[in-house]
């Protein structure tokens, strides 16, 4: 027993080791005696979340996630984030009667507008919840940060 | 004549479970490793730690995986190896447990899929059940001073 736990004890030295000089040296730092800063609720009842830009991406990686753009097709067409689908606010009771079953499949829904102080995704989060939809995330930085981040957009490419 | 315990305790076997167990836990260890603020919202999600022993584990976690996969894989430390991975299966299936019992709906993280639902997520349960078997046939092989 005495020799596994000194093979442990070797093996998680050696962990932290590796993390923290990775977490030194990351783009992606963390401070660990930090408090956990909580996600901003759009509305507790719903349970709706904001998710920042690499929350995003790295559900976008993850299959059965939905992105859906709550701006107006025209919008959408000009360009939109890889992989999301027009779901505009406007059309809501059109497109949910095509798309609701489909929805419900997901595991995690991101919803987006044109930017941090646009209200149609967190109006299109809401009103999805309020139609049974599970696990909705709002990304609060919207088109504008996803543009102002050099990632990569579609265009004329309607779900 | 066939002999089930001789088989389990063959070298082969041994050394087949060591690159499954090893590769599975190096497979769950990348995608946090890239991403570990987005590793801390899901042990948030679980509900299980306080704030101020969030990010700690979200850093250290999926590093001891990687080592300890690792480590496993290429014969080092390998009852050691075995002994950790074993504990981070009973952690992993005691909060997945305790988070079906409470009713919460959390994503899992466990190999970086976001699971939601309690379908999936007694999935995951048995699959953590299920990895402990080759745990426990390495951690009792190496037992033996074989390492």
């Amino acid at each position: 027993m005495k020799k596994t736990m000194i093979e442990v004890l070797s093996i998680l030295t050696t962990a932290v080791v590796a993390a923290l000089i990775f977490n030194q040296a990351s783009g992606n730092r963390i401070h660990i005696f930090q408090n956990y800063e909580k996600v901003e609720l759009v509305d507790q009842e719903y349970n709706i979340e904001f998710i920042d830009i690499e929350i995003v991406r790295y559900y976008l990686e993850k299959e059965g996630t939905i992105v859906l753009d709550a701006r107006s097709v025209e919008e959408f067409k000009s360009g939109h984030i890889p992989g999301a689908s027009s779901f505009s606010i406007n059309e809501f009771d059109t497109l949910f009667k095509e798309r609701g079953e489909f929805l419900k499949l997901g595991t995690n829904v991101i919803v987006y507008c044109s930017g941090p102080t646009c209200e149609d995704s967190h109006m299109l989060a809401i009103k999805l919840s309020g139609k049974g939809i599970k696990d909705i995330f709002v990304f609060k930085g919207g088109m504008e940060e996803w543009i102002g981040s050099g990632y990569e957009i579609a265009g004329e490419n309607i779900y | 004549m066939f002999n089930l315990g001789n088989l389990l305790k063959h070298k082969t076997v041994i050394l087949s479970c060591r690159i499954i167990l090893g590769s599975v836990f190096i497979f769950a260890s990348i995608d946090k490793i890239s991403h570990p603020e987005a590793f801390a919202a899901i042990l948030h999600n679980y509900k299980l730690l306080p704030d101020i022993f969030i990010y700690t584990p979200a850093l250290f976690l999926p590093w001891i995986e990687l080592i300890g996969g690792s480590f496993l894989i290429a014969g080092i430390f390998v009852r050691g190896s075995a002994y950790i991975l074993n504990s981070l299966l009973l952690i992993f299936i005691l909060a997945i447990t305790i988070n079906l019992n409470r009713g919460i709906n959390f994503d899992c993280g466990c190999f970086s899929t976001i699971p939601g639902e309690n379908g999936s997520t007694y999935f995951l349960l048995i699959r953590d059940m299920l990895l402990l078997i080759p745990g426990a046939m390495i951690y009792l092989y190496y037992k033996k001073d074989r390492s």
